[in-house]
């Protein structure tokens, strides 16, 4: 049995199709969620939101879209949710959002684990300016770059149009071209003194 | 740095995603779903209630409601008519300054 219909059994209320499935697409949504938080932790427990909605939620699915996108949905959505809720739980996270709506607080030099060795240092980069994006260009982004989605799919599953997503994809490489110009100026200029 | 290293670095930065593979799920992840899907059939009212109440939203709307009510509830009171009934308070209370006769007058 494949994954759709592993997944359509699910659907029709059969329970025992579940473990297979989540052995499945586990690796999908641990790394989407993983790229969007950008912390091992809260990935993890975003997975399992995920997989609990999608057990609860499945029948209720009306297949106007296909079913992965619909889990790439439930997974951003979770992630966007987690991020908000963690901002909130610190103190006056309210108060600050209201008077600097900028991303809070940058996680200390994520790695993501399936980086090549050689790469890790300019990835490590590449995250810390990633998560500066505001949010539909960082999720364009990492949806590109970390699952490899192309431009259909992930306007299918950010509910946008592809014009949208191309647009802000530019606009993501052009932002994340400034950043990285200043962190490595910022660099250079500790390096010399 | 020159421009033009800085602009290779970049680019490169840019790239270093490229051949990227996906990150593993944990071990045991199946386990954890199961035991996370059996507390959350059985939610706890009040930590329902408490979450709701704590989103910002729902708390400071709450907070204006409160204070809207109470903006009501103080302008619909009725005011109280003093009119003519109203004792000047230099009587009431004897505000002006007793004479010395008043005074000195022995109690008999």
């Amino acid at each position: 049995m494949n994954q759709e219909e592993l997944f359509k059994c699910l659907q029709q209320g059969d329970a025992s199709v579940f473990p297979k499935l989540v052995a499945l697409t586990q690796d999908m949504v641990y790394n989407t969620a993983l790229s969007i938080v950008q912390n091992s932790a809260d990935a993890e427990d975003i997975s399992q939101e995920v997989f609990v909605t999608l057990f609860q939620k499945a029948g209720e699915f009306r297949g106007d879209a296909d079913w992965k996108t619909w889990i790439y949905r439930i997974c951003i959505h979770k992630s966007l949710d987690h991020e908000k809720k963690k901002r909130r739980m610190k103190n006056g996270g309210f108060l600050k959002r209201v008077f600097n709506p900028l991303p809070a607080e940058l996680p200390a030099d994520f790695n993501h684990p399936g980086v090549q060795y050689a790469n890790k240092e300019m990835a490590k980069h590449l995250f810390a300016a990633i998560r500066q994006l505001p949010e539909k260009q960082r999720l364009v982004f990492v949806l590109q770059k970390m699952e490899g989605l192309n431009a259909t799919e992930i306007a299918a599953a950010m509910k946008t149009s592809t014009d949208a997503v191309s647009a802000l994809l530019k606009r993501a490489k052009q932002s994340l071209r400034k950043t990285l110009e200043n962190i490595y100026q910022d660099f250079n200029h500790f390096d010399n003194n | 740095m020159s421009n033009k290293h800085l602009n290779k670095i970049v680019e490169e930065s840019l790239h270093s995603l490229d051949g990227c593979k996906r990150a593993e799920a944990p071990p045991f992840l199946y386990t954890r779903i199961v035991s996370r899907s059996a507390a959350d059939s059985q939610p706890n009212l009040w930590i329902r209630l408490g979450a709701i109440l704590s989103r910002p939203v729902v708390a400071i709307s709450c907070i204006l409601i409160v204070l809207a009510v109470n903006f009501m509830v103080v302008k619909s009171a009725p005011q109280p008519f003093l009119g003519n009934q109203q004792a000047d308070p230099g009587e009431e209370f004897a505000f002006g300054m007793p004479s010395l006769i008043d005074l000195e007058t022995p109690e008999p």
